[in-house]
């Protein structure tokens, strides 16, 4: 049978091979042409290949914005070095142009006119005529340079159709607005050709080449013992070694995984771990997850952040993944809107199964019924708890807790009040019993004598009761209050002293000084001789 | 200072897990659209009276040049869902489009190595530089001595031109190989649905991969 066949999948049985070297070689190519399709296929010498050339991608990459940045530092833009960078950046992504080619344009356009601003323009008019005329992008950019250094011919050559009268004009304002009159749009227009994606595809394994090149790099340069770049080569060529030995079942895997790969941190471990064990399988095992760390930051990548200058960011080709994000988005505005309508429904139904619900049938009931505050609050905390609302509980919560201490401050008043009352009888009482008048409501005096007068007067026993109750002691029997304050002042040792002093006349300036200076002396050990607040 | 790395054989098994995934997710997108590839690629096959009248009349026994049927060549082609053995050079395809019928591969690639038919009278082996014999009865080296040594000149350009791939920059060349006329021509016209279906197919086993395994950061 015939072996005419035509698939777009194909997979590699090394198995199969008769011999490593020629075979090997020949699945190389192979994968190669595999990769264009599929995308870049690990295995193999391809891994070292791509190792290699990820490495020398970085440093290709890094050396041309190094230049640039030098070129603007001395045109005087060094402060906008970041800004050409991004601008750059976007550029590519935009346009789907590798920045390999976009740095040396837009240096010479840098070259030519000496501002930022104008080679930006320049270099997107250069672009959209590149589009169009199907000239490379160097080549539009040497011929617009020379323009802009009044050398008009290479302009002329590019075969844009320019009226010869206003390229020989040697106006480079007048020649690029008629180019960008004439080609407006072309660079866009080009992404949506198949070439176009396919550009865009590139630029992004490309992207992927120099993130991975760059953790290559930081890999093997802390690899190296004394952190120098001298050791690489060694270690790169161990590196190489290992690779090469690598089998081939990482071969399916797409260019996905090298477009993702974005984070380099933990490509030191995993390439620490293939150096050092020498172990082919550590090896795969390496760089398998090094590629999955590449998917993982597929997912963690932002696919909404794609704006309309960044539509083609991103994914495979970007425009396909662009799709697959609109389409999850109108899903998600279907499922919000489905959801939303099952809550409806459910709103609907909850309020048909409270019409039905006894329960709150009677505990509603028996609210309308009620007419006190305190049974009403717990009616409605019940309703609350039925409902399973959990602001009208608390609210209801508070509303009792306030009600219970309304309650307890008002038992408190009457309890005091009573107090009040039965000590202002007492007082009355007593006043009344003495023949004096007790004031009204009014402050009028009432003369009570007239009246039934409704206390016992006091008898003897009552004071002596009294005295027994206040010191005590039923020893003081037949004596008034200040007699008995005066026995227990002499009881306590503080008994009344007379002292007669005579003083003859001579002496008497001695006893005067004497208390001077007795309370001299008090002063001067503390004991205050005046009362409180009161000037010495 | 040791390192010590876990995980790693559940990455290979993850990893082996999405590529099947994601085989099986393109398996499935390019099935319709290869299954139109080989129903255009017989559409594509010219009937008896197309074709050169001496060509339906030679003998169709093994050994001799086979004799054109248009419905023999039609039935040889055809579309396998599966995967064909594998190949000498290690690979093995599956939802391919074959032209199996003997005819028919003539059909199919007549020409394209020499698109003007071979040139009289040369030697049988063409190659430059020094050829040596693989035994002494090789004839290789010999001038070929047919008695119609325009026939394959006539044989070709009764046929119509071969149709290339379109070439695709930094894609696809136009290779010698994928040239023809029956399901290459099907497949230079079909083939960038079937890419496009692809790369679907591989977009959305990433989104769906992304979704599976999205890392959220503890809060």
């Amino acid at each position: 049978m015939a072996n005419v066949v035509v698939s777009a999948i194909a997979t590699f049985n090394g198995k199969a091979l008769k011999k490593g070297q020629k075979d090997i070689s020949a699945f190389d190519k192979s994968v190669k042409k595999l990769g264009r399709t599929f995308g870049v296929t690990f295995s193999g010498y391809q891994l070292l290949a791509f190792s290699k050339k990820a490495i020398s991608a970085f440093a290709a990459d890094e050396k041309a914005a190094k230049s640039l940045a030098v070129q603007l530092e001395n045109t005087g833009n060094a402060f906008r070095i970041g800004e050409v960078e991004a601008y750059i950046a976007s550029m590519q992504k935009l346009y789907g142009i590798l920045d390999d080619q976009l740095r040396p344009a837009f240096q010479t356009l840098l070259n030519a006119t000496g501002s930022v601003t104008l080679s930006q323009q320049a270099l997107e008019t250069a672009l959209n005529v590149s589009a169009g005329t199907g000239k490379d992008l160097a080549t539009v950019v040497a011929a617009i340079a020379k323009g802009a250094s009044g050398t008009t011919t290479s302009l002329a050559r590019l075969g844009t159709g320019l009226d010869k009268a206003t390229i020989a004009s040697g106006d480079m304002n007048k020649i690029m607005a008629a180019l960008d009159a004439k080609f407006k749009g072309q660079a866009l227009a080009r992404l949506e050709t198949y070439s176009g994606k396919m550009d865009l595809l590139k630029v992004a394994a490309a992207n992927a080449t120099e993130t991975i090149g760059k953790g290559l790099v930081d890999a093997l340069t802390i690899l190296s013992r004394d952190d120098s770049i001298e050791n690489l080569s060694n270690d790169f060529e161990n590196l190489a070694t290992n690779i090469s030995s690598v089998v081939v079942s990482l071969a399916k895997l797409t260019d996905k995984i090298g477009s993702v790969v974005n984070n380099p941190s933990f490509k030191p471990a995993l390439l620490l771990l293939a150096l050092a064990s020498k172990n082919p399988t550590a090896v795969k095992a390496a760089f398998g997850y090094v590629a999955l760390s590449g998917v993982a930051e597929v997912a963690t990548k932002n696919y909404g952040t794609s704006t309309s200058t960044q539509k083609n960011m991103g994914g495979y080709s970007g425009i396909p993944l662009q799709k697959a994000e609109n389409k999850a988005i109108k899903d998600a505005v279907t499922y919000r809107k489905q959801e939303n309508d099952l809550l409806k429904k459910k709103t609907a139904v909850d309020q048909l199964r409270d019409k039905f619900d006894l329960e709150r049938i009677g505990l509603t009931a028996a609210l309308n019924a009620a007419t006190d505050e305190e049974t009403k609050l717990r009616l409605k905390a019940q309703l609350a708890i039925l409902d399973n609302n959990e602001a009208l509980a608390k609210k209801i919560l508070a509303e009792m807790a306030a009600a219970d201490a309304a309650k307890k401050f008002a038992e408190q008043f009457n309890f005091a009040l009573e107090s009040i009352k039965s000590m202002t009888a007492k007082v009355n009482a007593m006043i009344l019993s003495l023949g004096g008048k007790v004031p009204t409501r009014n402050n009028d005096l009432i003369d009570l004598t007239d009246q039934a007068p409704s206390f016992v007067p006091l008898t003897a026993d009552y004071f002596q009761e009294l005295a027994t109750q206040l010191v005590g002691s039923s020893s003081y029997a037949g004596m008034n209050v200040s007699q008995i304050a005066t026995e227990r002042a002499r009881e306590s040792g503080n008994r009344s002293l007379d002292v007669n002093v005579r003083i003859d006349s001579p002496s008497g300036d001695k006893f005067a000084q004497l208390v001077a200076e007795s309370i001299q002396v008090a002063g001067r050990s503390g004991y205050n001789t005046t009362g409180a607040g009161q000037l010495p | 200072m040791p390192v010590e790395i876990v995980g790693v054989k559940d990455v290979l098994k993850g990893l082996e897990f999405m590529d099947e995934d994601m085989r099986q997710r393109i398996r499935t997108a390019i099935d319709p659209l290869m299954r139109g590839v080989a129903f255009k690629a017989k559409g594509f096959v010219k009937s008896n009276i197309d074709v050169l009248s001496g060509w339906t009349k030679a003998s169709g026994n093994p050994g001799t040049f086979p004799k054109y049927d248009a419905s023999v060549v039609r039935a040889g082609i055809g579309y396998n869902p599966g995967e064909n053995k594998t190949f000498k050079n290690g690979f093995k395809v599956s939802n391919y489009v074959y032209n199996a019928s003997r005819s028919g591969s003539i059909y199919e690639v007549a020409g394209r190595l020499n698109p003007q038919g071979r040139a009289p009278f040369t030697f049988k082996h063409e190659g430059s530089g020094t050829y040596v014999k693989k035994s002494a009865r090789s004839r290789a080296l010999e001038e070929y001595k047919s008695n119609n040594p325009f026939a394959s000149q006539q044989f070709i350009a009764a046929l119509e031109p071969v149709t290339k791939q379109p070439k695709i920059k930094d894609i696809r060349s136009a290779g010698r190989k994928t040239q023809g006329r029956l399901i290459y021509k099907a497949w230079a016209q079909d083939s960038t649905k079937v890419y496009d279906a692809i790369l679907n197919a591989i977009n959305a086993t990433a989104i769906d991969f992304n979704k599976s395994t999205e890392i959220t950061k503890a809060a």
